[in-house]
């Protein structure tokens, strides 16, 4: 524990070393469309402490909301290469592996980090193209507030000696966070339509997060509400701000080996003009709705998960990308 | 608790920094120096990608497909500064064909230009076809365009004066089915007179540095040949347009304003 | 015996020095200017000599290239084969030429004198500069069927032609911009002003007209001069003449270019210098002899569906002009003296 300790402020002492390192550079931003995104279940997740098959799933444990793990996502794109509407297209295709953690600081403080490795891959008129590196790492700060349960007074004025809080299974957190331009930027990818098939987007990325959950022992519900501030990078281009909008709902299946957690949800995402030496450029914005179905299966100190979505409406650079389709599996270690 | 409170405020610092304007008002000294400006004429019909043997439906039920040539000539390119400056290419290397045949995979035909002054451009300006000057001067200043000309069948063999454009296919109208389509635009000597000039806004500052390579891409729209500021028929005689002193200068306004930035990349 | 190395040696590098040096004499040539003749009953030079001054080095050049075959498709057809010195570089006797692989040609060959004093040139005005007026008998599949890159090829080839070109032109190389300028410097130096008509005019050498001439000069300047005006002997426009269709050839004249309806069945008034050896006469050789073309303005002008020039109109609606026996003789004694031998036999214009 001792060491755990340690671990964790040196933890907190080198990423805050790299945040001033970087700080000098321009401004933060964080990814294009195409990087991954804080899915708010693994979040939500840990913080019911679905970790334990005893479980009780309100926000309750929390020195439990903690993991490290790898995280496999993999989304697909269709961009038109060239003006005309009979333009020929390619197919994307983004890989990520994350290695990414929670970390409880303290009993309301968290921190999410995350480092990716990017494997892309572009196939146009029978032609490959290979793209693999480092990605953009990212680091987030959390405060959640806990609604516990007001105490009701005794009847007959006596001091109740029972300080165990009841939670009442909302939650609200509040993030700050950091998407570093660890992965490189290729000036010249940025000239396809698809801008965002880049293993990185070379700038530094700040983002603020607002969450509300609710968990009780059979259902849950999470939604979360991301803004994310956009950095310049040293080509002077700097993808436009994002809005990010998401909500889930998941139910609770126990079995003697392990809990079973289906959900649906869906989530928005609204992306401002790309700009460059401060001027827009035309028909680099966009919206993106899509639906995703999933599970997640928590297996003694193992937490495995699954999902899939579909998008459901979107208007990508003016029509002329179009996102396929997007899974993602992982498996965590509850710390 | 101390070592988060100051992320927390660094990254506080950071987002503020983020949101406020970032602007190096540098004003750099660019005297002296020069770079490339690549332009590259995406030949298109309506919003479809041009391609040879393919039919293309125009005005009153007529259709048409090019089958061997889609040329013309580009000269007298100039770029306008955020200033107002004007930087014109040099005279002798400042004639171009784009030829449809030399286009590249995705469509694109390529026009290197280089040793631009370096500047922030906001406007392009070029001719079709070549200037009346051009021809009280003689064979000066033509340097080997007049080779290439004639090489790619861009000037008259039996009268001083270059094509213009070269449209060559067939055509369908009311009456005939895959007629002869040849539609040879051009200038004859100092008689007739169809140079045209267009000046198109960039939509984005191309900064022309030595170490950076800006594109401006540009969209030509063959159908405007037909269907332009006057809409013309074959049946009409236009499936066949060589020098007549009525038809060629309506086929120069139509191409006249086919062109449009489409979009540039800076870098 | 003694310094036999060194002397071979010394030797040696004086020979290599000298070869060198020859190249470089090629490269720093310092070509001479020539003159333009501006005769003085001539009007002004519409050739921009500006951009293209005469030199020896030019003007040899073009001589060469003038009478030299690889500028045909079979390197056989020089422009000298259409254009022969002794008949006022025109083709001896051919209403219309024949070119490679025999093809004929539709018009006839014009006489190649005063080109500097030119606006337009071929019978239709096609050309409106004279650097670029080879070019159309040199793409012409029925003249000389070549193109400029080939040209250029094969001049590129023979070290000669690389020497010429650089003596000539700054030590730039053989291009077709070079190549026809050095033609233009060659023609525009044809200037033919020295006939007996010019030294009358001129009052040179005490040369005075016979009584017929003197006739003559005056029918024509009554008759003929309001088309064939100036001592260029044409104003350089284009007119319908009345000439009936040759329906082979069916030749549209300045229509041509334009489509113009009013351009129907126009050409281009030809100077009557040198007329005397330019036979055979007219846009496609058509009259062989002077009295026959005498006699078509007469009385023989039929007519074509384009619109015969007003100046042939007469007061009673028909086409022509009224010339006595005696005018036609004298008019023809009279352009006789328009033959300028000094310029036919100009040794600086002959090929040897």
């Amino acid at each position: 524990m001792k060491d755990l300790q340690n671990f964790k402020y040196t933890l907190l002492g080198f990423i805050s070393l790299m945040a001033t390192s970087v700080f000098g550079m321009h401004k933060i931003e964080p990814c294009g469309h195409t990087h991954n995104k804080f899915s708010p279940l693994e979040i939500k997740c840990d913080l019911c402490g679905c970790t334990t098959t005893s479980g009780s799933f309100g926000f309750g444990t929390l020195s439990n909301a903690n993991f490290v793990g790898l995280r496999y996502i993999n989304q697909t794109f269709e961009s038109k290469n060239g003006i005309y509407s009979n333009s020929p297209v390619s197919k994307e295709t983004i890989n990520t592996y994350q290695l990414w953690a929670q970390i409880p600081v303290k009993k309301v403080f968290m921190l999410s980090v995350n480092l990716p490795y990017q494997d892309l891959n572009r196939e146009f008129q029978g032609k490959s193209q290979q793209l693999n590196g480092l990605g953009d790492a990212s680091i987030v700060g959390w405060y959640k507030h806990v609604f516990y349960k007001k105490k009701t007074e005794n009847k007959d004025k006596t001091i109740d000696y029972n300080t165990t809080k009841v939670a009442t299974g909302h939650s609200l957190q509040f993030g700050l966070g950091a998407k570093l331009p660890t992965g490189t930027f290729e000036q010249e990818l940025s000239n396809n339509v698809n801008p965002g098939f880049q293993v990185g987007t070379g700038s530094l990325d700040a983002m603020l997060s607002l969450g509300y959950n609710y968990g009780s022992n059979k259902f849950g519900i999470n939604t979360l509400a991301t803004y994310y501030f956009k950095g310049e990078n040293k080509n002077n281009y700097q993808f436009g701000n994002q809005l990010s909008l998401s909500t889930k709902a998941f139910t609770v299946f126990k079995t003697s080996k392990m809990n079973i957690m289906p959900f649906l949800g869906f989530s928005h995402d609204t992306f401002k003009e790309i700009t460059q030496y401060n001027e827009t450029l035309k028909d680099t914005n966009g919206t993106l709705t899509t639906g995703t179905i999933g599970s997640e299966f928590v297996v003694k100190q193992f937490i495995f998960g699954a999902n899939y979505a579909l998008p459901l409406s979107q208007d990508l650079f003016g029509g002329n990308v179009t996102s396929k389709s997007r899974f993602s599996v992982y498996v965590n270690l509850a710390l | 608790m101390k070592q988060l409170k100051y992320t927390l405020v660094l990254l506080l610092c950071a987002i503020i920094s983020s949101c406020s304007s970032d602007n190096d008002a540098t004003t750099e000294n660019l005297t002296g120096q020069k770079g490339s400006i690549a332009l590259k004429f995406d030949n298109g019909v309506g919003d479809q990608n041009f391609a040879f043997n393919t039919t293309y439906q125009k005005s009153n039920n007529e259709s048409f497909q090019l089958t061997t040539d889609l040329k013309y000539i580009i000269s007298n390119v100039r770029f306008k500064d955020q200033n107002g400056n004007e930087f014109a290419v040099p005279e002798g290397n400042n004639m171009f064909i784009i030829d449809q045949d030399d286009a590249n995979n995705a469509g694109e035909i390529f026009l290197n230009l280089d040793n631009i002054n370096a500047a922030n451009y906001t406007e392009i300006t070029f001719g079709i076809g070549v200037d009346q000057d051009k021809y009280t001067q003689g064979a000066t200043g033509q340097g080997n365009f007049l080779t290439l000309a004639q090489d790619k069948g861009m000037f008259w063999s039996w009268a001083s004066g270059y094509k213009f454009v070269r449209l060559d296919g067939i055509y369908t109208d009311a009456t005939t089915t895959n007629g002869a389509l040849a539609v040879h635009m051009g200038s004859v000597g100092t008689s007739l007179d169809n140079y045209k000039e267009v000046t198109l806004t960039l939509p984005n500052t191309v900064l022309v540095r030595t170490n950076k390579s800006p594109e401006i891409h540009i969209k030509a729209d063959i159908l405007k040949i037909f269907d332009g500021e006057t809409s013309v028929n074959f049946a009409d005689g236009y499936n066949q347009v060589h020098t007549d002193a009525t038809e060629t200068p309506i086929i120069a306004v139509n191409m006249q304003n086919m062109f449009t930035v489409h979009h540039v990349h800076n870098d | 015996m003694k310094y036999l190395k060194l002397k071979s040696i010394v030797f040696g590098l004086l020979i290599f020095n000298s070869c060198a040096k020859s190249d470089q004499f090629e490269a720093n040539y310092e070509p001479i200017p020539l003159q333009v003749e501006k005769p003085s009953n001539f009007p002004d030079i519409e050739y921009t000599i500006e951009n293209n001054p005469v030199t020896d080095a030019g003007f040899e050049l073009g001589k060469k290239l003038f009478y030299e075959g690889k500028l045909s498709a079979n390197n056989a057809i020089a422009c000298a084969f259409c254009h022969e010195q002794a008949f006022a570089f025109t083709h001896h006797g051919h209403t219309l030429s024949h070119g490679v692989n025999d093809g004929i040609g539709f018009r006839n060959a014009q006489p190649m004198q005063n080109l500097a004093y030119q606006r337009e040139f071929m019978w239709d005005g096609a050309s409106t500069h004279l650097d670029l007026q080879p070019i159309i008998p040199i793409s012409s599949e029925l003249e000389m069927g070549e193109t400029l890159s080939n040209i250029v090829a094969k001049l590129a080839a023979m070290p000669q032609y690389q020497k010429d070109f650089k003596r000539a032109f700054n030590g730039q190389g053989v291009t077709s911009e070079n190549m026809l300028k050095a033609l233009s410097q060659f023609m525009v130096m044809m200037v033919s002003a020295n006939s007996k008509y010019d030294k009358f005019v001129r009052n040179e050498d005490n040369v005075v007209l016979t009584q017929i001439e003197q006739d003559g000069l005056n029918s024509f300047t009554t008759n003929c001069a309001s088309c064939h005006a100036t001592d260029l002997f044409t104003d350089q426009t284009y007119r319908n003449t009345g000439l009936p269709v040759n329906p082979q050839l069916n030749d549209k004249g300045r229509y041509n270019l334009g489509q113009n309806p009013a351009d129907l069945y126009k050409f281009k008034v030809p100077s009557l210098r040198n007329v005397e050896k330019s036979y055979p006469y007219m846009h496609d050789g058509r009259f062989t002899t002077l009295e026959a073309v005498l006699d078509f303005y007469d009385s023989n002008i039929q007519g074509n569906s384009g619109t015969v020039d007003n100046a042939l109109l007469r007061a009673d609606g028909s086409y022509g002009i009224n010339l006595t026996t005696y005018q036609k003789e004298s008019i023809i004694a009279f352009l006789k003296t328009l033959t300028d031998y000094e310029f036919l036999e100009d040794e600086r214009f002959a090929e040897f």
